[in-house]
């Protein structure tokens, strides 16, 4: 089996051989073994795809016929009922676009121990979520004379999260620029650096205060505790901030994950962000109950890494980073285009498809590729 | 054959781009303009006017004097106007914004000292050859903004004075209005080795050229006139506009000359500014555009240029044709699958050319013969030095005496010739296809319904265009690439798309099931689709559904799979055991097809399925299939037991509900949407307990369930909905949401949270729909209206982005993936190089291999 393995090895691909191994009955005898290995070879071979084939154009003709099955509905949720992630079409959107801000940013979050109790996954949970000063509040008082905002923290809630008045009154002196935080017994007060005058202005403070990110992860406001079948917990949020979560120390690195693009390019790397691309359009797909082989999907992918960081399919991504003028051109705002090529005198060398179907040209791709090798002028 | 041996043959290797120079202008120029008369008393052009002859002719019976050629012969050539006053190009006001505020007003050089700038130009140069043009734009971006804020000239220290630009052209410094003379000397300064810095390449484009003081005049032949009913001439927009300057420029001239005050030469030096920067673009966002008198703004050259209907993208990118036809499309299940049928009037008038050689010339001088009027006969015949000639009943004679080999006839449409066959929206490769023509009486297209799938076609009255490839390569290429038979298999997923549909589908299921044929029947059956192979019936009198199939089965061919019911197995070209329903025959799945391609290639395939295909009309023909409503008819003990689940769950839900609304008890957001989830499962089981109850209910085989459960048409949801109940109206996930206060339906009561208010639909569509129902099912059917005509558009244009994105990726002889700029995208397709369309949905099935070898 080895030497057959060793010796068909470059012919076939990784997972072909690998499947042969799984599915080969042990008792089998060497020639039906190579004869396997052949006809293999064989059906791989003649799967191949043809020289010059104009794959890109498949791919997106895979997308574009399909997508138009896809519905619009804009949230489906992912799991539970409380969080609801963008599905559909404008989520498939979102995604060849390489959009930096995601209408529903999502994390999944495993741990390192197998066996958690309940109470531990809460109290990680509750390290997690962003927590606002709002939370712990419970009530304010402005005093009009000094200009103060007296913060009245609920004790109930700071002993349920482990949490002191002076922890409190720390985070908010660290997170909010331009007040002084002075803790007394009772509570917390605060006030502005410069003074005011207006009666106004305390209003808005204690409105500001409201909102002073206390605790947990930047961005994260909403986690959901999930078990799952093998009685593991999970967590999913709504928000992302996959450097944050990743420093933690109880999570599973290996396992964690977000749905934003752009943080897995920043944080994992290009690579990441590829296969990022690659499952995130293929969940989609999935919910919507489309098939569109993963080949596609790769290709674009693949597009959209090339560079080293992600590029989305817009006329500010890929489309930008062509060499050619008319075929940059003939996407959107030609304009623009033609008349930044003619002052940098720009040479248009009609390599790509567009240009030589407008010149009346056979286009270099497919049968248009084909040429004969002949002297000229004999 | 005597050929034309000195043919040329021309390719464009490559089109520069870059500015004119008023030098250039000069060189290229044909004549100076300087009237804005476009015609005489004898409406023949002035010289020196816009239409001058020189500029080229678009009159009949006119010589151009530039080329000396005729109409239609001639292409026209370049003029020119010099400009009294210099005036800014439009185009490249933000240019010429930057160069001025970030050079200095004194000696003309860039804000930043001599070794910074080669240090700049180096890394410029170094992006440039990294990251392409358009990065390197971003990088000078990025560089001018610095340079903005610098206020002390580092070469002659001179201060530097505000700048502003009052848009849309008007510059300012110091408060100071710059005229276009000043911009155009303090451009002239600034020198070569600095301009190279904002992306200019000094070779190219010289700054100053930005400022016109000569402008280029377009030939003739793009700008011309129409000559309407009346005998009036309907100029051009472009030509409008050209007069316009023309006579402001005139009179700018004149003012000049004679020492008008400076206020009146500003004034008119302003409108010819106006005039020129409307003629190159007419949507300024701060200037009014020009007008016609009817009020319609003009077309100028860059509205000619831009947008969907623009020169590119309409006229360029997208190309118009002769020798096609466009009808309406109806059924045939008759016909092949790769042929279409055309009415004779299209076959008469469509034609092809083929060359006389002495094996046809008796062929074709029969169809010369018959000439134009007659089918099959030839419309024109083109003699070797490329004269055309139309066949009449005078020119026959004389034209079938001169034919001898080396003349090309062009002969109307016959059986078997090539064409390509399109429906719109064309949105994957499927959609335009090659068919062989058969010429049939009727005015519409005929296609065979199984190929209805790629098409995305229906016969509700759609339309199609039909292409007659005019070249032995074209005929060549279409029919071995992109005939009906290539695409059996979908490059998307590797699912079958031609198949059978509807009637051939429950046709086929119900011959699988019946047993008792006489062996009469059973050869008459066969023979009615061209079937005349009977050798694999049994020999016997008793023929089953399953033998009739097994005698169109080739040979030899081994499948197990699955139908809808259960497993289908074929053995040694024999159906055993099992029925062929829509998962086996239909489009869309078909692993049936898929292995039997695999083994016996496309032909035999696109004949099975045509052949299935009329095997189950014809099976239908001799059953009969109907559907009626007394197959949805139901009795009372099963609409009791269907109630019986809905008044359980409505019992649920009082019991959540009266949690939610005891006394002093006040539900938060939370507590709302967690009963709300409760709800719906609560309402989600119920009804799929109930649809059980219905499909078990619905177990004899009538006509409505023979179609169902072959896959033909309708589904279980269907059958509920007509019979048991329609169900859950959900609108943006959820139930129906309140619309009045507390309640969505003004008939309830306030704080109900009961399935009917949430637009739990219990009623049948046969029974018909109670009031609040009707509107419930309303919601979602507008819903999912409106989710269809927002989604189109949107698709759409992901789809444009995506393929102007990959349009040139292709897959290299190294089996590497590359696009134009041969960059490696993959360095195999697919990481292993296997097609979708030529394997098992994109992979290889070893499984089979080893079975096939093993034998187990």
């Amino acid at each position: 089996m080895e030497d057959l393995i060793k010796k068909y090895e470059k012919k076939l691909s990784g997972k072909i051989i690998s499947d042969i191994k799984l599915n080969v009955p042990k008792n089998i005898d060497k020639k039906k073994l190579e004869e396997i290995f052949k006809r293999a070879v064989t059906v791989f071979e003649n799967a191949q795809i043809d020289t010059s084939e104009a794959c890109g154009l498949i791919a997106s003709s895979s997308f574009g016929e399909q997508s138009t099955q896809m519905t619009l509905n804009e949230k489906h949720g992912g799991g539970t009922s409380t969080i609801q992630l963008s599905s559909g079409l404008p989520r498939i959107i979102e995604i060849f676009d390489g959009r930096k801000e995601l209408s529903t940013p999502m994390m999944e979050i495993f741990f390192k121990k197998k066996k958690l109790s309940e109470n531990e996954v809460k109290n990680y949970a509750m390290h997690i979520k962003e927590t606002k000063l709002i939370e712990f509040i419970e009530e304010f008082q402005l005093d009009f004379i000094n200009q103060v905002v007296k913060c009245y923290l609920n004790k109930d809630k700071l002993k349920k999260e482990k949490y002191s008045q002076e922890a409190i009154a720390k985070a908010l002196q660290k997170n909010m620029k331009g007040i002084i935080v002075e803790e007394e017994e009772e509570y917390i007060s605060v006030k502005k650096k410069i003074k005011d005058e207006k009666i106004m202005d305390l209003y808005k403070l204690k409105d500001k205060l409201k909102n002073v990110f206390v605790s947990g992860i930047k961005n994260i406001s909403q986690v959901v505790i999930v078990q799952e079948d093998d009685g593991s917990y999970k967590i999913l949020t709504r928000g992302s901030s996959l450097k944050h979560v990743l420093e933690l120390d109880f999570i599973d690195p290996y396992k964690t994950t977000t749905n934003d693009i752009w943080q897995i390019c920043n944080h994992l790397g290009i690579e990441a962000a590829r296969a990022a691309i690659i499952k995130e359009t293929d969940k989609v797909l999935e919910v919507q109950g489309l098939n569109i082989n993963i080949r596609h999907s790769m290709l674009i992918a693949d597009t959209m890494s090339l560079s080293g960081i992600i590029k989305g399919i817009t006329r500010f991504g890929i489309l930008l980073d062509k060499d050619s003028v008319i075929s940059k051109a003939s996407f959107e705002t030609p304009m623009k285009h033609i008349f930044n090529a003619a002052i940098s005198g720009q040479k248009d060398k009609l390599k790509s498809v567009m240009e030589n179907v407008m010149v009346n040209q056979p286009i270099p791709i497919g049968t248009g590729m084909g040429r004969l090798l002949a002297k000229e002028d004999s | 054959m005597n050929e034309p041996t000195n043919y040329t043959f021309k390719k464009i290797a490559s089109i520069e781009f870059g500015f004119f120079s008023p030098k250039l202008i000069q060189e290229v120029s044909v004549a100076k303009v300087v009237t804005p008369e476009l015609y005489d008393k004898e409406s023949y052009p002035v010289d020196g006017g816009l239409m001058d002859v020189r500029l080229g002719v678009i009159d009949p019976g006119l010589t151009c004097r530039t080329c000396g050629n005729k109409f239609k012969e001639c292409p026209g050539h370049f003029g020119h106007i010099e400009l009294a006053r210099p005036v800014l190009h439009i185009e490249g006001i933000a240019l010429i914004f930057s160069l001025l505020k970030t050079t200095c007003h004194n000696c003309g050089r860039v804000l930043v000292s001599d070794e910074k700038l080669n240090l700049i130009k180096d890394k410029l140069k170094e992006v440039e050859s990294l990251r392409g043009y358009e990065n390197k734009l971003k990088e000078i971006r990025k560089l001018l903004i610095k340079l903005k804020t610098i206020i002390k000239c580092p070469h002659c220290s001179a201060k530097q004075k505000p700048l502003k630009l009052e848009k849309p052209y008007t510059f300012y410094e110091d408060e100071q209005k710059l005229s276009p003379i000043q911009i155009r000397a303090r451009l002239e300064r600034i020198p070569d080795k600095d301009i190279e810095l904002y992306g200019i390449n000094p070779e190219a484009t010289r700054p100053e050229w930005l400022v016109l003081t000569r402008m280029l005049i377009p030939p003739v032949t793009m700008r011309t006139s129409l000559t309407l009913e009346s005998g009036e001439r309907a100029e051009d927009d472009l030509t409008h506009k050209l007069a316009d300057i023309v006579k402001i420029n005139q009179r700018l001239f004149e003012n000049i000359n004679a020492g008008a005050p400076e206020i009146i030469i500003d004034e008119f030096w302003e409108l010819l500014q106006y005039h020129v920067t409307t003629f190159f673009k007419n949507s300024v966002t701060q200037i009014p555009p020009a007008r016609h008198r009817t009020g319609q703004p003009l077309r100028t050259i860059y509205e000619r240029i831009n947008s969907k209907e623009g020169r590119i993208r309409n006229n360029l990118a997208g190309k118009r044709t002769n020798f096609c036809a466009r009808s309406v499309i109806s059924p045939d299940p008759m016909i092949e699958i790769d042929e279409v049928g055309i009415p004779e009037l299209v076959a008469k008038k469509l034609t092809i050319p083929e060359k006389v050689t002495k094996y046809n010339e008796k062929f074709l001088k029969s169809l010369v013969e018959k000439g134009k009027k007659s089918y099959p006969g030839a419309n024109f015949v083109i003699r070797p030095d490329g004269l055309k000639k139309t066949i009449t009943d005078e020119t026959k004679e004389q034209i079938l005496e001169e034919i001898q080999p080396g003349y090309v006839v062009q002969r109307h449409l016959q059986n078997g010739d090539v064409c390509i066959f399109n429906r719109q929206p064309s949105l994957h490769k499927m959609s335009i296809l090659c068919h062989k023509i058969k010429v049939i009486p009727g005015k519409t297209f005929r296609i065979n319904p199984a190929v209805c799938f790629p098409y995305n076609a229906d016969f509700d009255g759609d339309e199609m265009n039909l292409h007659i490839p005019q070249t032995e390569e074209s005929r060549a290429e279409a029919e071995l690439l992109m005939s009906v038979k290539n695409v059996l298999v979908s490059p998307c997923n590797g699912l079958t798309i031609v198949g059978c549909v509807q009637d051939a589908i429950s046709g086929n299921y119900l011959l699988t099931k019946k047993e008792n044929f006489t062996k009469k029947e059973a050869i008459e059956l066969l023979y009615s689709v061209d079937h005349k192979d009977f050798t694999k019936l049994p020999k016997g009198d008793e023929v089953d559904g399953k033998d009739i199939i097994s005698a169109l089965l080739p040979k030899g061919f081994t499948f197990y799979g699955k139908s809808r019911s259960g497993d289908v197995i074929i053995e040694n070209g024999y159906l055993k055991e099992g029925v062929l329903d829509s998962s086996s025959l239909g489009n869309g799945a078909g692993l049936l097809l898929r292995s039997m391609l695999q083994k016996y290639g496309e032909d035999l395939v696109s004949d099975f399925i045509g052949k299935m295909f009329k095997l189950g009309l014809k099976m239908l023909l001799q059953s009969g299939l109907t559907t009626s409503v007394s197959d949805i008819d139901t009795d009372s003990k099963f609409q009791n037991k269907i109630a019986k689940y809905f008044i359980d769950a409505d019992s649920e839900i009082l019991k959540i509900s009266d949690k939610l609304y005891k006394k002093d008890f006040h539900p938060t957001k939370d507590q709302m949407i967690e009963a709300e989830t409760e709800i719906m499962k609560i309402l989600g089981n119920a009804q799929n307990e109930a649809m059980k109850c219905v499909s078990d209910y619905f177990n004899e085989e009538t006509g409505t369930t023979i179609m169902i459960n072959s896959g033909a048409r309708g589904s279980k949801t269907n059958l509920t909905a007509l019979a048991g109940f329609v169900g859950q109206q959900n609108s943006r996930g959820g139930r129906i949401k309140v619309g009045y206060r507390k309640r969505t339906l003004s008939c309830f009561k306030k704080y109900d949270i009961g399935s009917e208010q949430g637009g739990f639909i219990k009623s049948t569509y046969k029974k018909g729909l109670k009031p609040h129902e009707f509107f419930f099912r309303a919601i979602t059917s507008r819903d999912a209206y409106m989710d269809i005509a927002l989604r189109t558009p949107k698709s759409g244009y992901l789809y444009r982005r995506l393929a102007n994105a990959l349009q040139d990726v292709r897959v290299e002889a190294d089996s590497t993936v590359r696009d134009i700029d041969s960059k490696i995208i993959q360095f195999k397709y697919g990481e292993d190089g296997i097609d979708v369309s030529k394997s098992e949905k994109g992979s290889i099935d070893i499984k089979k291999i080893i079975r096939e070898v093993a034998g187990n």
